[in-house]
């Protein structure tokens, strides 16, 4: 078999193997392994090999199930409890009334995520760099230093430090102290353009080919282009926003859905990573009346303890603004 | 001596068997759905693992991409099985996590250090060869670039033909030719120097 052949032979062998070559393909393969001992022999050996191969997938996952895989009669009955009360195959015809509520969710688990990623992880952790921070720099609480910036929001700041849940505050600013810049947080426009953007080229990957993962950044939608960098306009006003939650009716079927959101909430800051997962997860699905739901439990139970620099807030509100045009566009 | 063609796919029977299954459910027979669930939940968590390495996220992912595919199943080619179709739901999903974790800086999309050890062998039940050859598998898969892993996985651990993995990942066919003949030389040659496969070529 010479070189040049090989990528076609070896392709139609291949497909001889598993039975895939059309009548005419296959009789022509047969009757040249006839005449081709060699080929044969190469059949055999792919053959042998697709067959080791099978055996190493098979002992891999049979070696890690136990680590690895969850209880799939759980798993199976989570999908179903999520599929059963819905129609298949039904668009959802709600989708327009609830997009500012989406976009503020957005906004919500924003925040949120920044607060996070900033490196808001335990409250050992915060603990830790708080001591780190007073043994390095001498300072009895280094963010003292922080408040009077010019980029910090006094009144909400102050607000938060009044009442008796200032840890979460405490925590979010922890990380900034390492920071030279004043009350901007490292990469976070950044960080909030990229979030953005994958949110939005999650949803748009379904109507375009996404072809390989390094092309698939371009496949972002063209509205969402448009409004990158943009510091737009809330998307909608707080009246506004909280008639609507208002009339949210809550014994819908996402029940077990806006449960999981809240015991995540209500546990929160630790689990604020799977919270925002839930809140991403919900608009990922454009399911925009649980994402009303989601910002709704994340009012409730985070909003007091929010404290997030301008930047953030404009970013956010961006970004907000972006997914909002981009949810309309939908059909 | 005509060799039998071995491992064949009863892809066609299936694909019928799967659309009839799927007009029910859309017909308003939901509760059918469970039969595709229990049928490909396990294969897809395990390819998704393979894209984005990391349990929950596979499992956020399978199960986002099953109550998608459900809410979606009158879009569904009934031509193709219908792994093809939902495995390119949960694909989109693991692309777009990979991303945000490369702009990230967090991983590499072909970084073979993401491939984790297999645990320590600890039951006798199964042969010391076929740990052996999981781990051989890893650590060769880890040296492929991306591409032409996932082709690879697709037709050897999932057992799709070309034309489902071209419809899987949205490529043409004869992309899936090429990555798979790539992919299959290096792995054939790798295995090969580990000892636990024959000869690369006859």
């Amino acid at each position: 078999m010479d070189d040049h052949a090989y990528d076609h032979v070896g392709e139609l062998l291949d497909r001889y193997r598993t039975g895939e070559l059309d009548e005419a393909d296959r009789l022509r393969v047969e009757g040249h392994l006839e005449a081709c001992p060699g080929c044969r022999r190469e059949l055999e050996a792919l053959a042998a090999f697709a067959r080791a191969v099978e055996r190493g997938y098979a002992a891999e996952s049979a070696a890690r199930a136990a680590e690895l895989e969850p209880d799939w009669a759980r798993f199976r009955a989570s999908i179903v409890a999520r599929t059963s009360a819905r129609a298949s195959g039904a668009r959802r015809a709600r989708l327009g009334r609830y997009v500012p509520q989406a976009a503020l969710a957005i906004l919500a688990l924003l925040a949120l995520g920044v607060l996070w990623e900033q490196g808001v992880r335990s409250p050992e952790e915060a603990d830790r760099a708080l001591r780190t921070e007073r043994a390095v720099g001498g300072r009895s609480d280094p963010l003292e230093d922080r408040r009077g910036g010019p980029a910090a929001t006094p009144g909400a700041d102050g607000k938060e430090r009044g009442g008796g849940d200032d840890r979460f505050a405490d925590r979010a600013r922890a990380p900034e102290t390492q920071e030279p810049t004043e009350g901007v947080p490292p990469e976070s426009p950044d960080r909030a353009n990229e979030r953005r953007r994958g949110v939005a080229v999650e949803d748009a990957g379904f109507r375009g080919d996404v072809d390989g993962a390094d092309r698939a950044g371009a496949e972002m939608p063209a509205e969402a282009e448009e409004n990158r960098g943009q510091a737009a306009a809330p998307a909608v006003g707080a009246e506004k926003r909280d008639e609507a939650l208002d009339h949210l009716d809550l014994d819908r079927p996402e029940a077990q859905a806006r449960e999981e959101v809240g015991k995540a909430a209500a546990v929160a800051p630790p689990d604020l990573e799977r919270f925002q997962r839930n809140a991403r997860n919900a608009l990922t699905e454009a399911d925009t009346l649980l994402a009303a739901r989601t910002l709704a439990q994340w009012r409730d139970s985070l909003a007091p303890r929010r404290d997030l620099p301008p930047e953030l807030e404009r970013a956010a509100r961006a970004l907000a603004d972006s997914l909002a045009v981009f949810l309309a566009s939908r059909p | 001596m005509k060799p039998e063609p071995a491992g064949t796919i009863p892809e066609s029977d299936e694909a019928t068997e799967e659309a009839a299954l799927v007009r029910r459910i859309v017909a308003g027979e939901g509760h059918r759905y469970s039969v595709l669930v229990d049928r490909y939940q396990r294969r897809l968590y395990w390819s998704c693992l393979r894209l984005v390495g990391d349990p929950d996220e596979a499992e956020d992912v399978v199960q986002e991409a099953f109550v998608r595919a459900y809410e979606r199943l009158g879009d569904f080619d009934p031509s193709y099985r219908f792994y093809t179709w939902i495995y390119r739901i949960a694909r989109n999903r693991c692309l777009n996590l990979l991303r945000r974790r490369r702009v990230w800086g967090l991983v590499t999309l072909s970084d073979p250090e993401r491939a984790p050890a297999l645990p320590s062998a600890n039951r006798s039940d199964r042969p010391v060869e076929n740990r052996e050859l999981a781990q051989a598998l890893v650590d060769c898969r880890g040296t492929l670039p991306a591409d032409q892993r996932e082709a690879f996985d697709l037709r050897h651990a999932d057992g799709l033909s070309y034309r489902e993995i071209a419809a899987a990942i949205g490529a043409p066919e004869g992309t899936v030719m090429s990555r798979l003949a790539r992919a299959r030389e290096k792995m054939r040659a790798c295995l090969e120097s580990k000892g636990v496969t024959g000869p690369a070529s006859a």
